[in-house]
């Protein structure tokens, strides 16, 4: 065995029995600048490599027709070995038809008999640089998962040990990435939740994502404002950051930005700050299931614009109930599904928790990342409204309630497939007459009055509630006296209530029946039961 | 819209398309009504009317209101009306608005 030495442009193993052929390609290799190490037989061969370990070769040169073991038999050891070494086979005008099975085999070369000098150094160069682009290749997707391990390691770490309870969905996209959910404890009272994206899905997004938040744990602790520190990231990303990437000192394109989205919630205070900037507005799910997006539209990324692009909005804080936040990725996959993004939240939560098979998302464009933070520090997780439609309409779109019908089953379905298609149509049914009504009546089929209408589920209590809220001033109705002039009369009226007090288990109205809430039981063998499915995170 | 009548039996028969909903009743009602009072149909010779709506998945209150006129008009020429109806939905829609005792349920 040759010894081999430190290589200037690679080692590789010359597998030839012939030993004149054997010693043309080793001079050969040698005097153009590689380390040479032969072998007479394929079973040679592979001790060599055994010996010396894969690592240490750089490339195979290998004849076809050997005795015993042929150069095909040596691919696929070879293939099974290291799938990332390269090797060339080196075959006679008679064995062509071996071409398609050594391709097969693993090998990125070939030589036809007989070899010239400027075509063996050629193959073997292009065999070396393989090699090695595999083996970086290899190297960083291991280098990627290690840091996705620890990501996903920091998220859940984030959803554990303190007061509020979160429930967290993640599905990267790729091994890292720049979707991150944190929280931060300020002071006694106060505590910081934040989900926020950086672009890409590398390991560049993995460290703004991870400098990020140790800078803004960091300020935070030194009690500097999320405000502010906001707005400290946002100049970094435009200055320091962007001069970095493009080893110029101003930088005209964006080089990197972060979507970010932070809810403050101030027990003493009882109040929840949520600052955004360019997120998705947080979705705020009270103890009744009545849901609604907080915050300020219109909001930019940090790292586009030098101004202060930063949206804060306060609302005081109701018991019970949860704030979800979500990545645009989520928004990505709604929009996919054609549903809307609570719906798509809702589905995703749902089968973290089991209660509906896991979602499809093999085709997801983007790394999805859902927080459900719950305000009730002794509230189990799964016993809380998931959001299932959250609408707002608009007097004109009476007209086309068949269209807004069909987007609710389809978002019933998609988040409770098991749903009885008994209860889905007391759901629909009910809904369709609040919402005409709310529509035609409380908004006066005027498009600038707006109705709100939800859907949302308990899994605990096993029911579904959908609610309609509209800006009217109602009407009074008596029931039982219109129901009985409805059926014993004939008149044409009132049989929309009287559907909704049939069909759903519950009926509550307030302000005149402006605002309608109405339960729906799901029977034992509707409700959607425990499924077997693996959330990652 | 298709009809029929049987004279033997004494049926007028129509057949609905479809659902039968706020977005829709107004043309159902324009047709049926102009079906009803078109020569052929009220010079007929039936004293029930079968309305097939083995097609609907959905009958609203809107929906309601136009079976229940359909009701108001057959009585009045002191017929009787018979839903025929495949969908278990519409059914108990039919029931809780005690619609039953206006006209006979036949479900297929």
């Amino acid at each position: 065995m040759n010894p081999p030495h430190l290589p200037e442009l690679g080692h590789l193993l010359v597998v030839d029995d012939d030993p004149s052929s054997r010693l043309f390609l080793r001079a050969t290799l040698e005097k153009r600048g590689f380390a040479v190490t032969t072998a007479e037989s394929v079973a040679q061969a592979q001790a060599r490599l055994q010996t010396g370990g894969i690592g240490a070769f750089d490339g195979v040169v290998t004849d076809y027709q050997m005795p015993g073991l042929t150069g095909l038999d040596l691919l696929l050891w070879l293939h099974e070995q290291d799938e990332g070494l390269a090797a060339v086979v080196v075959t006679a005008e008679s064995e062509k038809r071996f071409v398609t099975d050594s391709l097969r085999g693993g090998a990125c070369d070939f030589l036809e008999k007989p070899v010239s000098a400027a075509q063996l150094f050629a193959a073997a160069n292009r065999a070396v640089t393989l090699t090695r682009q595999r083996r970086q290749l290899v190297e960083t997707r291991a280098a990627a998962q290690e840091v996705g391990r620890l990501q996903l390691s920091l998220l859940d770490a984030g959803t554990h040990s303190q007061a509020l309870p979160v429930d967290l969905f993640f599905h990267p996209k790729t091994e890292a990435g720049g979707d991150f959910f944190n929280r931060f404890r300020v002071g006694t009272d106060q505590e910081i939740v934040l989900l926020a994206d950086v672009s890409g899905h590398d390991l560049k997004a993995a460290f703004v994502s991870a400098y990020f938040q140790g800078l803004l744990r960091g300020m935070l602790e030194r009690g500097t404002p999320a405000t502010e520190v906001f707005r400290f990231f946002n100049s970094f990303l435009l200055n320091e950051w962007s001069a970095a990437v493009s080893g110029r000192r101003s930088a005209a394109a964006v080089a990197t930005s972060v979507t970010a989205c932070a809810v403050m919630i101030d027990r003493a205070a009882n109040t929840a700050t949520v600052l955004t900037s360019g997120a998705p507005l947080p979705l705020w799910v009270d103890a009744e299931g009545l849901a609604g997006f907080v915050g300020e539209a219109g909001s930019f990324p940090l790292g586009w614009f030098p101004h202060d692009s930063v949206r804060s909005a306060t609302q005081p804080l109701a018991p019970g109930g949860a704030f979800w936040l979500w990545s645009d990725g989520l928004e990505a996959f709604a929009d996919q599904h054609e549903l809307g993004s609570a719906t798509a939240a809702s589905a995703l939560m749902l089968a973290h928790h089991r209660l509906r098979p896991a979602a499809d998302l093999s085709a997801a464009l983007d790394d999805i990342l859902v927080a459900r933070v719950g305000l009730a520090s002794d509230a189990p997780r799964a016993e809380d409204f998931f959001p299932l439609v959250v609408e707002e309409y608009h007097g004109g779109q009476a007209r086309s309630i068949d269209s807004l019908q069909e987007q609710w089953r389809r978002s019933l379905e998609f988040c409770l497939p098991q749903l009885s298609e008994e209860v889905s149509y007391n759901v629909l049914l009910c809904s369709r007459e609040a919402v005409i009504n709310a529509l035609q009546h409380g908004c006066a089929g005027r498009a600038d009055r707006t109705a709100r209408f939800q859907i949302s589920y308990h899994p605990a209590q096993k029911l579904i509630r959908a609610q309609v809220h509209d800006p009217g001033p109602g009407h009074r109705f008596d029931l039982a006296r219109h129901e009985v002039a409805a059926y014993e009369q004939l008149i044409d009226a009132h049989r929309g209530l009287m559907i909704m007090h049939c069909m759903a288990a519950r009926v509550v109205s307030a302000r005149n029946g402006a605002s309608l809430i109405m339960d729906f039981a799901l029977t034992p063998e509707t409700a959607a039961s425990p499924v077997n499915t693996v959330t990652k995170i | 819209m298709n009809y029929q009548i049987n004279d033997a039996a004494k049926t007028l028969s129509i057949t609905v398309p479809g659902d039968v909903l706020s977005t829709n009743a107004d043309a159902l009602r324009e047709k049926i009504f102009g079906l009803l009072e078109s020569p052929a149909v009220r010079l007929g010779a039936w004293d029930t009317l079968s309305l097939d709506l083995s097609a609907a998945k959905m009958v609203d209150s809107v929906g309601l209101n136009l079976l229940v006129a359909l009701v108001r008009a057959v009585k009045s020429r002191q017929a009787k009306i018979r839903a025929i109806i495949k969908s278990p939905n519409i059914h108990r829609t039919l029931l809780f608005t005690r619609l039953d005792r206006e006209m006979e349920l036949v479900t297929t």
